[in-house]
């Protein structure tokens, strides 16, 4: 199959530097999928840094639309949580995946870029982050006795309970992770079929406004999900 | 007030929750039986070859129903919720 035209990797490409995957390490590095993952981090950079520049009382422009996503997203997570303080721990990391995915997912809309997200890879990471820091939070929140979460409401099934949580954990990092994975890649080979046999033109566009609702709709279900995980690591156990 | 916004995030969370407790099951499911079958056939080198996957698949299942339950649960404490907070503001009116 043919490369898609992707435009960094072609900038890259004309400097000198190994732009379409390889073996090497650099070229690891520089491969499509972490280049336009580089992008997506410095347009949430950027957008922080537009946000954040000139503090106003009355919010103007980039500054307005950034408060009004941190407030909407800390009143949801405290609608869950019911305690600000917890709110406050789990705030930074949902915040940033709700943003990168949010990004990553948009940038495959648009010609000549691919999404972060339609690989596997950096929605593993993704998924991985967010489980090992709810472990973690459940370690914190509860010390040793957080294996309680573990070994059911009666004592003597715990050695049957134990296997079966520790599986439907694994079940919710690959349904995390590939869920999103899947959505995004199957819009662009869907994408990329109907560019190929239906003609460039108008053909594609249903497939692109279901796009658009399926990029808001994966970044908010993994939102969502981190924030469930989260809670109910915090939680008592049963 | 703001009726279709509603609307929508009220379409968005019954999709969000469709999808997410139909592949947590059959993720949780696959989990367990690839485990069986890895410890199977790579492990103990096929002497065991039947039971090791039965057993990963009973586990896997239960995992799977595990998981159904804790979402479910959850999706239905929210919606609830939001039930209540919706007769309250429309008693308001």
């Amino acid at each position: 199959m043919e490369h898609p035209l992707l435009f960094l990797s072609l900038l890259l490409e004309a400097l000198g530097l190994p732009a379409h995957g390889g073996h090497s390490a650099l070229a690891q590095a520089l491969a499509p999928h972490m280049q336009y993952s580089y992008l997506a981090m410095i347009i949430c950079l950027v957008l922080a840094k537009l946000g954040t520049s000139r503090k106003d009382m009355v919010p103007r422009g980039m500054q307005n639309v950034m408060e009004m996503f941190v407030g909407s997203l800390e009143e949801f997570i405290d609608e869950q949580t019911h305690d600000n303080k917890k709110t406050m721990i789990i705030f930074p990391m949902i915040a940033t995946f709700a943003i990168y995915i949010l990004v990553g997912n948009y940038l495959g809309l648009i010609p000549g870029f691919m999404s972060p997200t339609a690989n596997l890879n950096v929605t593993l990471g993704c998924t991985i982050i967010s489980i090992a820091a709810y472990h973690l939070l459940g370690i914190r929140f509860h010390g040793i006795k957080y294996i309680k979460h573990f070994m059911g409401p009666i004592p003597a099934m715990a050695p049957m309970m134990f296997p079966i949580e520790i599986f439907s954990h694994i079940g919710r990092i690959l349904s995390l992770s590939i869920r999103l994975f899947g959505n995004m890649v199957s819009k662009e080979i869907l994408l990329g079929l109907l560019f190929m046999l239906a003609g460039p033109y108008l053909a594609p566009l249903p497939i692109m406004i279901l796009g658009v609702l399926v990029c808001l709709l994966q970044a908010f279900i993994f939102m969502v999900l981190s924030i469930v995980y989260s809670v109910e690591a915090m939680a008592e156990s049963h | 007030m703001g009726g279709i916004k509603e609307e929508l995030s009220s379409l968005f969370q019954s999709f969000s929750t469709a999808t997410t407790i139909a592949l947590s099951v059959v993720f949780s499911t696959f989990a367990g039986v690839l485990t069986g079958y890895y410890l199977d056939n790579h492990v103990f080198k096929g002497r065991t070859t039947p039971w090791l996957t039965l057993i990963g698949l009973l586990f896997g299942l239960a995992g799977g129903v595990n998981n159904f339950f804790l979402l479910t649960k959850r999706f239905n404490q929210e919606k609830e919720k939001q039930d209540k907070k919706k007769g309250e503001t429309d008693k308001g009116k």
